[in-house]
């Protein structure tokens, strides 16, 4: 114990603020609350993310693994260039698609819900410290993020409802638009004027998401109820809207350019083997994870908004 | 010089002459391609002493037509002068005209009637017709001219259809002897639903015109109701056409234009083609337009605001398409291509081939990567030569046109793109040649491919079997047999069938002439007798080499031997063929320590066992490792391993699959 450094200390360095009454979690100084702080929550979180996908992919795997599984190339055929195989596979495996994509449609769809949990813990982990200054322990994290399930899963149906809703109304917008406009401008460029329309319907939608992710973030920072936290969020959202629509945009486009880089890797290598696949598996692997920790810096941004605007007015000052 | 239909003996004769020849239509160079905005002409200029008659066509209906058009009631009103010569051996006493406009005339029609036409289905909002008012026959025997019309037969009985009129004639039209008619009529354009119509002040015309069918050398007349997939069959002659609209609207129409004027405040320009067998023009006040003279011709593109990055796409399409394939199939013999580029909301428009134009489209927003403008591009050009200039009766061998152009769209597709051809994208390729193998076999045991278009039973047998199977069927001979010799024998059918009809019999006869009967036997099986094939490896067997153990007698004793391990090991694989149609393949042999070898089987038996020994033990066996038969029914039973071998499990498809899913996962979670 004696190791460990006094509240006063970590005041001292900046890093802690208070400590939570209900654990001996000491809550970040605004400052503190970075993704850098976490790379062994960010890599959790990757891990989640690839068990995930495992289970999606397995059935996939095992049915591909049954036909090919005994070619001299196991299943590199299917993806040799032109996709002949693999279109032939598609056609001779016709019943066992249905369950496949029946089982991974409800995996996304419970997964959509219980991910709260590890986004709750990813959010207890960047926004507090123990006395040692290591992330919460992950009972500590998992605690916190099941306290904070009810309000966070009210708020994903209320977003995902009302991103719904603005999408569907931009989306009608844009259609009627390019209606409207298509015999004074023409066919093509009316659907570009609607589509414009549709593309600020996916801004508010983004906003949404944004306004959506300060929610829960307050909501585990601040042990909000659902309202509340949706108070929260939007009020810190108004405080700096245009900064935190660049800080989410900014890294919403930079982790879109590995994907594509990905890909080049994956058309060049094709489908071989060996050494080749070890690299593409690296590389695939390293796009997710550097996705996750873009993430994990944006929830540490939207954290930090909600914990400044959340904050007494003293402690603001302070 | 005139030709009958092409003979089988013909194709010897052109074996000889396989280098792309001079063009037949006396070539006629293009005038200076000018730009053109809204209200000038879309297709390049010709003088008309320019447009000189070809020597080496068979002319036999000759169209001297007016249109005007009423952009207001979408109505066309046509008048001229068609010349018709008996080309036939026989003497005629009737003809048969087509009037195709009138299957948009009610739902009692050929083509509204047939079920499931895999496109045109949307429905008729305005009705379309064709009413010709006279059909005045001048005689030159010195009776007094007749109209014939009064006496036509529109349908016949029981039928209502209308696009097939009977028209008797006064009296009997000897062989090779000419007649002159005068017609009057007027075209009702229907909303557009396939191929023609008006989509607001965007009209459309193909099928406009009372059009003769086409006689026989026998005497027997290929006449034909509109269905609703197939319509294409008629005898070449030279089409003068003038055009009549409004001023601010832009023309595009079959062959280059001759004279043009603007005149109380209508536009009217005159288009002249020789050696060609049905005429479409399209005009729209707000057509864009493309321009380049490629390969000497005068490639227009019309294209609707917004899309200009389409009609890019669409020439670059067009630069590669010309050589390649005057270089497989002869040159292009004409001096204009227009390329119509409808809008999205005219879309059943796109997608046509008339003789120098054609109709494309696509939306706006392909990606780069996704080919389809350029498969349709592609695909309808090549429809210059497997409908165009090779005239082959559509109705009746759709697989003539509609296949062998989706063979001709694939390979060409393939040397430009790569196995990527219709997409590449985020490190994922598709080639055409996959597709047309999977879809062509997807009804291979259905019905045959060498049917009428009636005959399929649906739209979507029809492409498969027609479009898709013929590809795949050509693209397996080209990649068993060579690109050598499939090449030089469609080459060699395309040349002579060239300016003439030529039938099944002459694609199989070219086939034989070059690549030897057996080639042709497999296609006359594959097209007509729905052959198919399924190679599979039925067992594969490895074990240690052993002295043969048992009771032998010898030396007048009888011996006890037991199996005595060699050095080496021995096996076989047992490969079978299913299904009537074969051909030669490869089975690559894997041993134990992953090296492989290659033997060939001519594929003429039903099964074939290939002994094996060796240093090291067999381990799995592939047969045609590289799919050169597009047509195999199941990739899936083409491998087999030694039950000892490890499975190889999939680690490519867990590896991609599973990234896939990261990311969709990391998309929609929260």
């Amino acid at each position: 114990v004696s190791t460990l450094p006094a509240i006063g200390d970590l005041e001292a360095l900046g890093l802690a603020d208070r400590p939570d009454p209900s654990t001996d979690l000491v809550l970040l100084a605004n400052d503190a609350m970075r993704a850098r702080r976490v790379p062994g929550r960010i890599a959790l979180l990757w891990l989640w993310e690839l068990f995930i996908a495992l289970v999606v992919t397995w059935p996939i795997v095992a049915m591909v693994s049954s036909v090919y599984g005994r070619h001299p190339q196991g299943d590199g055929p299917l993806w040799n260039r032109g996709a002949h195989e693999l279109l032939d596979l598609w056609a001779h495996t016709a019943a066992a698609r249905a369950p496949i994509i029946v089982q991974a449609a409800l995996v996304f769809a419970t997964t959509s819900l219980v991910g709260l949990i590890p986004t709750g813990m990813l959010l207890a982990s960047i926004g507090y410290t123990t006395r040692s200054l290591r992330p919460p322990p992950l009972h500590e994290a998992m605690a916190r993020a099941l306290a904070a399930f009810r309000p966070m899963a009210a708020m994903l149906i209320f977003g995902t409802l009302a991103q719904g809703a603005v999408l569907g109304a931009f989306a009608w917008l844009g259609s009627r638009l390019a209606s409207g406009l298509d015999a004074r401008y023409g066919e093509a460029p009316a659907e570009q004027l609607g589509l414009a329309a549709a593309a600020v319907g996916l801004a508010a939608a983004a906003v949404v998401g944004v306004t959506l992710d300060l929610s829960r973030a307050a909501a585990i920072r601040f042990r909000a109820p659902a309202l509340h936290a949706l108070g929260l969020g939007w009020r810190a959202f108004r405080a700096t809207p245009a900064t935190l629509c660049w800080s989410w945009a900014w890294r919403g486009l930079a982790a879109a350019v590995p994907i594509v880089f990905g890909s080049l890797v994956a058309e060049r290598l094709g489908g071989r083997g060996g050494t080749p696949l070890l690299a593409l598996t690296l590389v695939h692997q390293a796009i997710v994870l550097s996705r996750a920790a873009l993430r994990t810096s944006w929830l540490a941004k939207a954290l930090r908004t909600v914990d400044a605007a959340g904050r007494p007015s003293s402690s603001r000052q302070a | 010089m005139r030709f009958g239909v092409l003979g089988i003996g013909m194709v010897s004769a052109a074996l000889t002459a396989l280098q792309p020849a001079a063009s037949p239509v006396a070539t006629v160079s293009a005038a200076p391609i000018e730009g053109s905005s809204s209200g000038a002409s879309a297709t390049g200029t010709l003088a008309p002493a320019q447009t000189t008659a070809t020597t080496a066509i068979d002319d036999v209906a000759d169209y001297t037509l007016t249109a005007t058009l009423d952009v207001t009631k979408h109505t066309i009103h046509g008048e001229g002068t068609i010349s018709w010569r008996n080309a036939s051996a026989l003497p005629v006493r009737e003809l048969w005209v087509h009037l195709y406009l009138n299957a948009f005339k009610n739902e009692r029609s050929v083509f509204l009637r047939e079920p499931d036409g895999n496109r045109g289905n949307g429905g008729v909002t305005t009705w379309g017709s064709i009413d010709v008012h006279k059909l005045v026959l001048h005689d030159a025997s010195g009776s007094e001219d007749s109209d014939l019309w009064p006496a036509a037969e529109l349908h016949r009985p029981g039928d209502e259809d209308e696009t097939d009129a009977r028209v008797p004639l006064p009296r009997d039209v000897a062989p090779g002897e000419e007649i002159t008619l005068d017609v009057v009529w007027d075209d009702q354009l229907p909303s557009v639903v396939e191929r023609t119509g008006f989509d607001g002040s965007l009209h459309f015309a193909g099928q406009w015109f009372p059009k003769i069918a086409r006689l026989e050398p026998s005497g027997k007349w290929a006449h034909f109701p509109f269905h609703h997939l197939a319509e294409f069959y008629a005898d070449f002659g030279t089409y003068d056409v003038t055009i009549n609209v409004p001023a601010s609207f832009v023309i595009g129409a079959t062959g280059p234009v001759v004279d043009s004027k603007i005149a109380a405040g209508r536009r009217i320009e005159r288009h002249v083609q020789p050696g060609i067998h049905d005429y479409a023009w399209t005009a729209w006040d707000k057509w864009r337009s493309l321009k380049e003279s490629i390969e000497g011709v005068a490639v227009t593109v019309l294209f609707p605001s917004g899309c200009e990055g389409d009609a890019r796409r669409e020439l670059a399409s067009i630069r590669f398409a010309l050589p390649h394939f005057r270089d497989r199939y002869g040159n292009y013999p004409y001096p204009v291509l227009t390329l119509v580029h409808p809008p999205d909301s005219a879309g059943e428009v796109g997608g046509m081939e008339y003789p120098t134009l054609i109709t494309t489209g696509s939306p706006w927003y392909y990606p780069p990567g996704i080919f389809v403008p350029e498969l349709y591009t592609i695909h309808e050009f090549g429809h210059q030569y497997f409908y165009g200039l090779i005239a082959t009766d559509e109705v009746s061998w759709p697989f003539l046109d509609e296949g062998l152009n989706s063979y001709a769209e694939e390979e060409t597709l393939a040397a430009w793109k790569g196995p990527g051809s219709l997409a590449t994208v985020l490190g994922f390729t598709l080639s055409d040649a996959a597709v047309q193998g999977i879809w062509g076999n997807a009804r291979a045991h259905d019905q045959a491919v060498a049917l009428p278009a009636y005959a399929f039973t649906t739209g979507t047998s029809y492409a498969d079997l027609v479009y898709e199977r013929t590809g795949a069927l050509v693209e397996t001979l080209r990649r068993v047999y060579g690109d050598e010799t499939v090449t030089r024998a469609l080459g060699l059918y395309a040349r002579q069938g060239r300016f003439h009809h030529p039938v099944p019999e002459d694609l199989l006869q070219a086939f034989n002439q070059v690549a030897g009967g057996q080639v042709a036997q497999t296609l006359r099986t594959a097209l007509f007798e729905k052959g198919w094939v399924d190679y599979t490896v039925t067992a594969i067997f490895s074990r240690k080499a052993a002295s043969p153990a048992g009771l032998f007698d010898r030396n007048g004793k009888r011996e006890t031997a037991a199996a005595a391990a060699g050095g080496g090991f021995e096996g076989w694989v047992l490969v079978t063929r299913r299904g009537t149609l074969s051909f030669p393949v490869e089975v690559e042999l894997t041993r134990e320590d992953g090296s492989t070898e290659r033997v060939r089987w001519d594929g003429g038996a039903e099964s074939q066992r290939f002994a094996y020994t060796g240093k090291v033990g067999l381990r799995s066996a592939v047969v045609d490792p590289d799919h050169a038969v597009l047509l195999d029914e199941n990739l899936t039973n083409n491998f087999a391993s030694v039950p000892a071998t490890r499975v190889a499990g999939a680690p490519r498809t867990l590896e991609r699959i599973t990234y896939w899913a990261e990311l969709a996962l990391q998309a929609l979670l929260p």
